[in-house]
């Protein structure tokens, strides 16, 4: 769905990134990490397709990302950034509703999405709140949820549903607690269920891990390890990640666990 | 689960009370809009009884004193009170209109040099570049005072641009060395300048409604149609806009084009304000923000909810500005900046300590 050929991030005069390649397919729930500015969020902004550079070679459903207008982008993907920005008292609502600006529908369907979106992630009782009173993890779900409603076309998930469209999150889960960090994960993996294609920067690395279909280690300028958690996490990749020694650990699931 | 199927329920209510309540509050401004309108044609320096004016208006003969009346209406007072509502529903809708796109409540576009480009560029074609048929005056400085506009929306922009957005301390700071430069320009220009225009730029920096007659009137009225029009067209450009720049673009939207356009409209709202009625300061900061409170920041209701409140203002403004010390006349600038300036205050007090971050 979406091919990676030949991808070089730069931001500056540094180079984040070189000669990067990977593809994504449907139903794909991606994990990315590594250090601190090693560009995770920079290839996010590349695999948008909102700033794509000449040294990118990336299709988009067969088409080069750079022939999609940003009407096109928006029905086919999401992206959620880190901080969200809020100057005005919008109602969370008011924002949520601004996310189906690209989709022509009645307006009983639209508020149908909203309210089964709000549901998923808890914020039923935010909605008529004024979104600068909210606390931090409150306007990050809030985010999500409009994040999520660009690319839903229907309140209703079958399996086929989502297929083709692509989230792409940038650290969507670091100002939640335990519970809502749960709610998070567990709807993205029925969203993936219905074939979205989920792409996820998180420093959370033993959050992620149950529930991520894979995950790619950056470092060094490029991908250490591109595979399943339980074999892309091994000492010696997360050593060269994290240039610092790291204890793995394993529970009766097989799932890996890093500590320090 | 009993709470979960009741808040679609709660959220609907809200949502029909919300409109309700903008509703009646828009039809509250729209007759006080009225009322200030009937209250700037029968009140000034000459005292009017509208009912003998308009009975006049049906009758072959009248008294000399109800045809003073019946001139001081049709030809100074109400092409006057029309101008004065569009400048203000103008100037209001482009401070709301900037705003939105610059992500801060702060950005009037006198306040960021706007007006004071379009100043300095009418002062010199007041003075010293006149045109070459008198009869096109106020076309000819029009023209300069929409490209003066221009000019300082792209220094502004151009300055506080950085990647990240826009940055609203560079914003003020542009705007406060652009006035500075305007002022410069206009000092000049006041230096060499024949006494007429002196006269001229003097009365119209402090911003003067006193200009109105029916042609003018046309042109403004048709450029604040052309205005409201794009700019109403924009509104949800703005919400989006109001989430930062890249947001808005994951969202679809084109934003640079936007972008553009919007510039161009405050661009063109202030510039012919400026160009006709001079420097009318702080409608567009004090406008928008007392629309928020009462309406909501959604720009599908604010944008014309300015306009409103925008022309309601400045309707009372000017009939102060008329009746206050009678037969003086204030400069409506003056007006305007005494409310807004010490309102200005009361908003960066309220926003200290986040300015820098904008």
């Amino acid at each position: 769905m979406l091919h990676v050929n030949n991808l070089t991030v730069t931001r500056g005069r540094r180079t984040l990134l070189e000669s990067f390649k990977a593809f994504f397919e449907p139903g794909e729930f991606v994990a990315i990490v590594g250090e601190n500015g090693c560009g995770k969020s920079s290839l996010l902004s590349e695999l948008s397709g909102a700033n794509v550079t000449t040294s990118s070679d990336i299709c988009f459903h067969g088409k080069p990302l750079q022939d999609f207008t940003s009407s096109e982008l928006a029905s086919l993907r999401a992206v959620m950034q880190q901080t969200p920005v809020t100057p005005f008292g919008f109602v969370s609502a008011e924002i949520l509703e601004m996310a189906r600006n690209q989709i022509t529908e009645s307006p009983d369907k639209r508020q149908q999405c909203i309210q089964q979106v709000a549901r998923w992630l808890e914020i039923s009782h935010l909605l008529t709140r004024n979104i600068q009173t909210l606390s931090g993890g409150e306007r990050q779900r809030v985010f999500l949820a409009k994040t999520v409603l660009q690319i839903l076309p229907s309140p209703e998930l079958h399996s086929q549903t989502l297929s083709g469209r692509m989230l792409l999150l940038d650290e969507p889960t670091s100002a939640l607690d335990l519970r809502h960090q749960k709610i998070v994960m567990q709807t993205l993996t029925r969203l993936c269920q219905a074939g979205l294609c989920v792409l996820c920067v998180s420093h959370d690395i033993n959050l992620i891990t149950p529930y991520a279909s894979r995950m790619m280690v950056l470092g060094e300028k490029r991908c250490l390890a591109d595979a399943p958690p339980a074999e892309a996490l091994t000492a010696n990749v997360l050593a060269r990640c994290f240039h610092t020694q790291l204890k793995l650990l394993k529970n009766e699931q097989q799932i890996v666990f890093v500590t320090h | 689960m009993s709470t979960l199927t009741q808040q679609p329920q709660a959220y609907q209510q809200f949502v029909q009370a919300r409109v309700r309540e903008r509703k009646l509050r828009a039809a509250l401004i729209t007759v006080a809009l009225m009322a200030a309108m009937y209250a700037g044609l029968v009140s000034g320096s000459y005292e009017i009884q509208l009912a003998q004016v308009v009975s006049s208006m049906f009758s072959v003969q009248s008294a000399s004193d109800v045809a003073t009346q019946y001139y001081i209406v049709t030809e100074l007072r109400l092409p006057r009170v029309l101008m004065t509502a569009t400048v203000g529903a103008m100037l209001a809708m482009s401070g709301c209109a900037m705003q939105g796109l610059v992500r801060n409540p702060l950005a009037d576009p006198g306040l960021i040099g706007i007006a004071g480009g379009a100043a300095a560029a009418a002062a010199v074609s007041m003075a010293i570049l006149p045109p070459f048929i008198p009869a096109l005056a106020p076309v000819w400085v029009a023209t300069w005072a929409f490209g003066g506009a221009l000019m300082a929306v792209w220094l502004v922009v151009r300055f506080a641009s950085t990647p990240g957005g826009m940055s609203v301390a560079s914003l003020i700071l542009a705007g406060v060395a652009i006035n500075a430069l305007s002022g410069t320009i206009i000092g000049a220009v006041s230096y060499v300048a024949s006494d007429d225009a002196l006269r001229q730029i003097t009365y119209w920096t402090m911003g003067s409604m006193a200009g109105a007659q029916w042609s003018v009137v046309a042109v403004i009225t048709g450029a604040g149609m052309l205005a409201t029009a794009g700019l109403v067209a924009c509104r949800q450009a703005l919400n989006l806009l109001a989430l930062g720049e890249s947001d808005a673009a994951y969202m679809g939207l084109n934003v640079k084009r936007y972008k553009q356009t919007i510039l161009w409209l405050v661009a063109f709202s202030v510039g012919m304000a400026t160009a006709l009625c001079g420097i009318i300061s702080f409608v567009g900061l004090v406008v928008p923000h007392i629309c928020r409170s009462l309406f909501g920041v959604e720009h599908r209701f604010l944008l014309p909810a300015c306009g409103l409140m925008g022309a309601l203002l400045l309707v009372v403004a000017d009939t102060l500005s008329r009746s206050l010390f009678p037969p003086m006349e204030i400069p409506i600038g003056i007006v305007t900046s005494a409310i807004g300036a010490p309102f200005f205050l009361y908003l960066l007090w309220q926003q200290k300590g986040r300015l820098g971050f904008g």
